[in-house]
């Protein structure tokens, strides 16, 4: 809470200015040609047409349906996995090892196989990001279970909860603030994920208008939607997520 | 009502397996408050394992009203010494935690809980989180959820060790208070001679191999104070019946000694 109250609007607002003056002044003194870097101005321009007549709604509704099926599917995968995993023995010395050593790939390196299973297709981004958002669920569920005091397992069985029960009533709601920490962490590779997968695909997408701007040396265009991206990420990280790891935080 | 007979266990821990309890024998009856006194090591904790139904891989047999314990159950009722209470719950929620299924209506379930928060004084804070409250108030509500299932019988692990001495005391006279007015059957793990002088209605003293070497009524009114006749008395054929041991200890195995607990020491 303290920490809340520390933050003050004004430095983050007087950050942000000092950057964007930084960013006009390197376009004033022209280090970079203009279709190179192009000056806030013209990426505001860019971002206001392509609001105005509406290309970019597409392309937002696209991405945002992708990222969200997959984001799903990779959080049901990785939670039920990281339950099983820690359960069996036998499960957590074969898969569950292997998960840290899948997790050190890079989305991209995946992008070359999923095209050729998938095709050049929105499968293969859902693929990619699926196999990336997975992983740090499935893991952060692991550590959570292992984390859980052994006490409170016991305390639990000897008032009446077994197997399912205990699930339910102990074992869920002691990891729940672990869990939202691993979904936000999911949430931020899937993102990318998404991202990097759309790079490669046709259709509607941010990454695809990204992937067009740079074949059409259109920089103002790619970073406009990189601050797309980066505003998205950013707010369902730091509001969405916070709101949700503060709501079953134990402690508050 | 509790019947232990010939009861071992295998221990095994770093490698190596000890056996604990060589054909121990124990029964309490219903009503008794009995101290199961002895120095770190001695199997205590096993025992309370075993009558919580954690550890079933024993021999022997355990039976509570003629049935035998291998799993846990809220008959059998545990308090730690740590609390464990759930932190995702609120105090009254701990407290009726084993009463949900029982009354699946969670108003009763409430007013039943409410009535053993009563017991040890907490009903407003009833609604505090638990890292809210005190260490002392915390294994108060721990108390109250044992009891609230209405326990044959209360076990409790070293439940005040973790306290200071002001809690310590007043959670005596709640253990004592509760013993009385509901006289519930409560077996108290300790390694404190005190404790078990000021509460207990029999003591029961094991030594480092586990066996029981002494087994006591007491029959001081409480409240007790350790002056009293009975007390003195009583710790004094506690200290040589450790003291015999350790002597026949030391001799076997003199590293072993050094390690003793507290309640070696005759200035206790």
């Amino acid at each position: 809470m303290t920490e809340k109250s520390g933050k003050s609007p004004q430095t983050r607002v007087i950050f942000l200015f000092s950057l964007l003056l930084l960013w006009y002044v390197i376009c004033k003194i022209e280090i970079y040609p203009p279709y190179l870097l192009p000056s806030p101005s013209m990426v505001l321009n860019t971002l206001k047409r392509g609001f105005l007549d509406g290309a970019y709604f597409p392309a937002l509704f696209q991405s945002s349906k992708r990222v969200l099926i997959g984001y799903f599917t990779a959080v049901i995968i990785g939670i039920i996995l990281g339950l099983a995993i820690s359960r069996f023995k036998q499960l957590s010395n074969s898969i569950g090892e292997s998960l840290t050593a899948l997790q050190s790939i890079p989305s991209v390196a995946w992008v070359p196989l999923a095209l050729l299973w998938f095709g050049i297709s929105e499968a293969a981004v859902l693929f990619i990001v699926i196999l990336e958002a997975f992983i740090p669920c499935s893991l952060g569920v692991q550590n959570a279970i292992k984390n859980i005091p052994p006490k409170l397992i016991l305390a639990g069985r000897s008032l009446g909860c077994e197997s399912f029960d205990l699930y339910k009533r102990i074992i869920i709601p002691a990891i729940l603030p672990q869990l939202i920490s691993s979904l936000r962490l999911s949430w931020a590779f899937a993102w990318r994920a998404l991202i990097a997968g759309e790079l490669f695909i046709n259709g509607a997408g941010l990454g695809q208008t990204l992937e067009l701007g740079r074949s059409l040396s259109d920089m103002s265009e790619v970073i406009a939607m990189m601050l797309i991206i980066a505003i998205i990420g950013y707010v369902a990280d730091n509001i969405l997520f916070r709101k949700l790891e503060e709501s079953v935080n134990h402690y508050s | 009502m509790l019947k232990i007979d010939k009861l071992n266990l295998k221990f095994k821990s770093n490698g190596f397996t000890k056996n604990l309890f060589n054909d121990f024998d124990l029964s309490i009856d219903k009503g008794e408050f009995i101290c199961i006194l002895g120095p770190s090591g001695c199997g205590k904790s096993s025992l309370l394992n075993i009558l919580a139904g954690f550890e079933k891989s024993y021999t022997g047999s355990v039976l509570l009203n003629g049935e035998k314990i291998l799993k846990p159950d809220i008959k059998r009722a545990i308090v730690f010494q740590d609390y464990a209470l759930f932190p995702w719950l609120n105090v009254i929620e701990n407290v009726s935690f084993g009463l949900k299924k029982k009354i699946p209506n969670r108003q009763e379930c409430f007013m039943q809980a409410i009535r053993y928060l009563e017991l040890v004084d907490l009903v407003e804070h009833s609604r505090a989180r638990i890292h809210e409250i005190s260490g002392g108030m915390q294994q108060r509500v721990a108390i109250a959820r044992a009891l609230a299932v209405r326990p044959e019988i209360l076990l409790l692990d070293e439940p005040l060790g973790a306290l200071d001495d002001w809690s310590r005391r007043n959670l005596q006279n709640e253990l004592i208070k509760i013993w009385t007015e509901l006289q519930q059957t409560i077996l108290f793990v300790t390694h404190s001679v005190d404790e078990a002088l000021l509460l207990a209605s029999r003591i029961v003293v094991m030594n480092v191999n586990s066996e029981k070497v002494l087994d006591l009524q007491l029959k001081a009114e409480h409240p007790r104070k350790l002056d009293h006749p009975e007390s003195v008395k009583i710790r004094l054929l506690i200290k040589e019946a450790l003291n015999q041991k350790l002597k026949k200890n030391t001799q076997e195995n003199p590293a072993q000694s050094s390690s003793s607990d507290s309640i070696f020491d005759p200035t206790i």
